[in-house]
């Protein structure tokens, strides 16, 4: 049995890309063959083939002889085309969730990218035999749309490599034992992550709680320079202090960030599935997050989450959990025991037995 | 909808941590104006994003603007009878000398041409190469975090 996974493009240290090198990984524990094919090019990747593939998607496609498509959804690509004419016994979709095109549509392209996604999701109902989402929020959407069989299995992390990776040593004695209290989001700088609801608690705690405090945005501006650029004006013309905005960061710098932070706060109105908040609940880092989409799910019963953006009582919340040792000791320990429920192996045998019961 | 606490915790309840939280608010002295105010500035972020500027391009736009020379530049209007009879004074030493001049600021049009397009290629260049360095930096993120 051949097995292949299929994205636009593979970029390790992407939630999507890291979630399908570890199902590669588990495949491969498991006795199948299976490739990795990518629309933009064929990348060779070190981790889990030796062939190197130089032709184009379609023509390798058409020319396999494979048993099994797993398709990645995550955003509109040709491959879906190539997906619906594909002659292989099982189709299978795992689904990581397209933000809504209202979210961009001051930035038109992506806005185009979205609509379209979610075009190729609806036609892709009637074709995939399986759709498995990444949350049980991205489950009902797959069921909203009339998919035949679904189930939720969580994204397979490997939890160790943010372990096992020395965080940035200019980072940590920069920002280290300072008196200075660190509060962080890690995101893409995207318009659906609510960025600037985050800057206006943290400006509320900042000015009125806690003048010694910073606000820690670790995430790219790729491809929304300008919501960037819009959220610093926020910052300037208000006159908001410590807030820094990191850009996109090698993995040492992003794992230095959490290890200097002391909570970690989150108000964006779409997720998929979050992993930063599971790298939040690996660090020890008390979460306040805003309940939305697939965060509840991704929080389960820990961390602490609010239902209304009211950037006073947010800034209080913080203040809470901070100055309340027991409290916040106790929401640790509630996100480390959530944590043991996306422990790779766990989430691995989860995964295996259903695509062994698919594949029957 | 109202603001609520969802919390998991044996120490403290969801009504009791929401209990402290309103009573620590209004304890403090808050400047409703001032919260309205950062309110409505991030609410305002989902209307319109601000074009990013960049200086070159802005730069390359007041040299383009600016680029040609005019030979036959415009004297102003109105003035005093000395003004006027100043103005008129030019207009015929620039009718008369005309035929040397206009070589003169037709080579510097020349130039300035040249040189415009010369911080065109340049500035399409530095585009291309800014893309290029961001696609690298992220290329040396991954070959880092493979070794």
């Amino acid at each position: 049995m051949r097995i292949i996974q299929l994205l636009p493009t593979l970029l390790p240290g992407d939630a999507v890309s890291n979630n399908v090198l570890a199902i590669a990984d588990v495949l491969t524990q498991h006795g199948f063959e299976n490739d990795i094919v990518t629309c933009n090019d064929i990348k060779r990747n070190p981790q889990i083939t030796e062939k190197v593939q130089q032709i184009m998607p379609g023509e390798y496609l058409r020319q396999t002889d494979a048993d099994v498509f797993i398709y990645h959804m995550a955003i509109g690509s040709e491959l879906t085309d190539f997906v619906i004419d594909a002659d292989v016994k099982k189709k299978i979709m795992i689904y990581h969730n397209i933000t809504p095109a209202e979210f961009y549509k001051n930035l038109p392209l992506l806005s185009a990218d979205c609509i379209n996604g979610r075009k190729q999701l609806q036609k892709l109902a009637e074709h995939i035999d399986f759709g498995i989402g990444v949350s049980e929020y991205n489950k009902s959407e797959l069921d909203a749309l009339s998919y035949k069989k679904t189930a939720s299995i969580p994204l397979i992390m490997d939890l160790e490599d943010y372990t096992n990776t020395k965080p940035s040593r200019t980072v940590m004695d920069k920002y280290t034992d300072d008196g200075f209290v660190n509060i962080l989001f890690v995101g893409r700088i995207a318009p659906n992550k609510k960025h600037e609801d985050v800057i206006a608690s943290f400006h509320v705690y900042n000015r009125y709680i806690n003048p010694k405090s910073r606000l820690f945005l670790v995430g790219s501006y790729n491809s929304t320079e300008n919501y960037h650029y819009t959220l610093k004006k926020l910052v300037d013309s208000n006159g908001i202090k410590n807030v820094i905005f990191t850009g996109h960061i090698p993995f040492n710098e992003i794992i230095a960030y959490y290890r200097v932070s002391h909570l970690f706060l989150c108000e964006s109105e779409h997720e998929g599935f979050c992993v930063p908040l599971v790298e939040a609940m690996l660090f020890d880092l008390p979460i306040l997050a805003y309940h939305s989409t697939a965060i509840p799910y991704t929080l389960g019963n820990s961390g602490i989450m609010f239902t209304e953006k009211n950037h006073k009582l947010i800034a209080e919340l913080i203040n809470a959990v901070l100055t309340n040792e027991t409290l916040k000791n106790e929401i640790v320990a509630g996100q480390r025991r959530r944590l043991e429920d996306f422990s790779r192996e766990k989430i691995g045998r989860q995964f295996m037995e259903l695509f062994e019961e698919i594949i029957k | 909808m109202d603001f609520n606490v969802i919390l998991n915790a044996g120490c403290m309840t969801s009504a009791e941590l929401m209990r402290a939280v309103t009573e620590g608010s209004a304890a403090r002295k808050y400047d409703d104006k001032e919260l309205k105010a950062i309110a409505l500035s991030a609410a305002r972020l989902r209307e319109r994003y601000e074009e990013v500027p960049d200086p070159l391009t802005d730069a390359f736009k007041m040299m383009n603007s600016s680029a040609t020379v005019e030979c036959w530049w415009r004297f102003p209007a109105g003035g005093s009878l000395i003004t006027r009879l100043r103005i008129l004074r030019y207009k015929i030493i620039r009718k008369f000398i005309f035929f040397y001049f206009k070589q003169v600021f037709d080579m510097q049009n020349c130039y300035n041409a040249a040189v415009l397009a010369a911080m065109s290629e340049s500035i399409q260049k530095i585009h291309f190469l800014e893309h290029q360095n961001i696609a690298l930096k992220k290329r040396l993120d991954i070959l880092e975090r493979n070794q």
